[in-house]
């Protein structure tokens, strides 16, 4: 009985990562395409019909590049990072709130906080290891980015969370039958959406890879395969951020279409935040997430618990 | 010879190029700053109280359930203690069965000798969990061991 | 556990997987100079890139841990709000979060939180 449960448990985690794999490559053809517009000229459309094939060729190509060893990096943690960067982002993954077939955390929450926390050491171990300048300020510049936003993303989180005490997933559909927590707390919605685009180096808080001042950030000296885990991670921490934002705020119940529809949404809104917004200051990155975010949902928590108390 | 080429150099068009619109043009604004707080504060309000409502069906729904395990749980104690026992019945036929051949061999001592000699004889002691498990096979066991290890 | 266990490692076999057949399908390898030197535009790093780094991020770690370590102590209080003393759960919370945001002024107030100065 278990092990028949272990192996429908496997194939499911199969296919999980075969869609989110998948899922990944579409959002970069999304991505370009929606740049591509916003910037009045046509994206790809050649590959295949329309351009659909065009990720699967991008990603045979980067494959097929070369992969170059630096002279005077650390080349196990210059090897590893990526790996272990495509691990975590694949391990939080395993979040997703199914009602059965797949892990169901109760303290899934938990769970995701100490997955992002450890995907900052990637980020800091392949921007030290490579031993470039540029590298080199491209993940402490990461590094600090991630951690401000981290503090505050867990306090949004935090008022969310007390207004359904329980640390499992599948609790906020359950909560939000009636009302979107979106429309209870929509400056933390909004909050949320913008810590998570810091979180995941989106934008308008690119610091980490600033093409103009440092030419890639901390991938620089990174090619064929380390790149494509790299990216493969960026992009399916967006998709697990928008799936995130869509759980928490927009209503939750995953078994419909629409749960994915917007889903899909959110992960546009981030493309398109990439195609309207210009660069932030850095300074004004850290103070935007010390100075503003984290007051303000230190005092949301507090009337949030208060209204819960009220309620009791 | 290169006359007989006609060129059409690039030229504006006919009076000129339309003029370049320099003045910004500011964004419509729909609500006043007063209005969209009054907005947020009446949708924050209104959606508090359909959260409460939410809130006050959620907590009926649960102790609903757990008057409903409340209500099963000695039938489900039962249900248990039945099978602890039947198991036992099982661990003790199989150990006659196991035994029969050895003379002088009874069914819960050692050639009759009292494991628990202190005690009264009619007393239940109840089997440490390698010995409820002896007579059953090995995966059960295993099964049942790492049960928190497995789930 | 065991369940996760095994999530971990088949997740785990796949990315290495990935890297290493990446690592082997590599089109062309030929070792150059110039391209394993660290990346910078046309011309040799001068100076070593473990260069002492600017202490403001070292600080701003200083404070993450100081509310990283606060956020650890925060989650226990949604556990036991079903466990414990509805009356002291209500004073224990509103205490701590309190400190928590009195803390975070006054870090602000002796101008920890100023990037440039």
């Amino acid at each position: 009985m278990f092990i028949l449960d272990i192996y429908l448990i496997m194939i499911g985690l199969l296919i999980l990562i075969v869609g989110v794999l998948i899922g990944v490559a579409y959002l970069t053809l999304l991505e370009r395409k929606v740049l591509g517009y916003i910037q009045i000229r046509k994206g790809p459309n050649k590959v295949g019909f329309m351009g659909i094939l065009q990720p699967f060729s991008d990603g045979i190509k980067l494959f097929t590049k070369e992969q170059t060893y630096p002279n005077f990096s650390n080349y196990i943690c210059y090897y590893f990072s990526p790996v272990l960067s495509f691990i975590l982002c694949l391990m939080i993954w395993m979040l997703i709130p199914y009602y059965f077939n797949l892990v169901s955390f109760n303290l899934g929450i938990l769970f995701f906080l100490s997955c992002t926390s450890l995907g900052v050491y990637t980020v800091m171990v392949s921007g030290w290891s490579s031993n470039s300048n540029y590298a080199l300020l491209g993940g402490l510049r990461a590094v600090a980015q991630t951690i401000s936003y981290e503090v505050s993303l867990a306090l949004i989180l935090m008022s969310s969370i007390v207004m359904i005490m329980d640390f499992n997933l599948l609790m906020f559909s359950l909560y939000q039958s009636m009302i979107w927590f979106i429309f209870l707390m929509f400056p933390l919605g909004l909050c949320w959406m913008s810590s998570s685009l810091a979180e995941t180096n989106r934008t308008p808080f690119d610091f980490a890879e600033g093409e103009s001042e440092l030419v890639s950030g901390f991938n620089v000296e990174y090619s064929s395969g380390g790149f494509v885990l790299i990216f493969l991670a960026e992009y399916s921490s967006i998709l697990f951020m928008s799936l995130l934002f869509t759980l928490i705020y927009l209503g939750g119940f995953n078994l419909s279409i629409f749960f994915y529809l917007k889903l899909s949404l959110i992960s546009f809104l981030f493309v398109w935040v990439r195609g309207t917004l210009p660069r932030y200051r850095y300074d004004k990155l850290m103070y935007l997430s010390w100075k503003s975010y984290l007051p303000v949902s230190l005092n949301f928590l507090l009337f949030f618990l208060g209204f819960k108390v009220f309620l009791i | 010879m290169e006359a007989a080429v006609a060129r059409k150099q690039d030229l504006p068009p006919p009076g000129g190029y339309k003029p370049i619109p320099f003045k910004r043009v500011p964004a419509k604004t729909l609500f006043s700053g007063y209005t969209m707080f009054a907005g947020y504060f009446g949708i924050t309000a209104f959606a508090m109280y359909l959260y409460s409502l939410n809130y006050k069906q959620i907590v009926k729904d649960e102790i609903e359930m757990r008057s409903a395990k409340m209500a099963i749980f000695p039938m489900l104690l039962a249900e248990r203690d039945r099978a602890y026992l039947k198991q036992l019945r099982k661990n003790r036929d199989a150990e006659a069965e196991l035994m029969k051949d050895v003379p002088g061999w009874e069914v819960g001592t050692y050639y009759g000798e009292k494991i628990y000699k202190l005690l009264p004889p009619d007393s239940f002691v109840d089997p440490i969990f390698h010995e409820y498990y002896a007579h059953s096979r090995s995966w059960e066991w295993y099964q049942r061991a790492y049960l928190k290890l497995r789930s | 556990m065991i369940l996760m266990l095994n999530i971990f490692t088949i997740i785990m076999m796949i990315s290495n997987i990935m890297m290493f057949l990446s690592i082997i399908i590599s089109k062309k390898t030929y070792m150059d100079r110039e391209k394993c030197s660290p990346f910078e535009c046309g011309f040799d790093p001068k100076s070593s890139a473990r260069i002492p780094f600017s202490l403001h991020f070292f600080l701003i770690t200083v404070i993450f841990l100081i509310f990283d370590v606060e956020i650890a102590l925060i989650f226990p209080i949604i556990k036991l709000f079903k466990l414990v003393n509805f009356f002291l759960w209500t004073k224990i919370s509103f205490f701590f979060i309190l400190i928590l945001l009195i803390g975070l002024y006054h870090e602000w107030n002796q101008n920890m939180l100023n990037w440039t100065n």
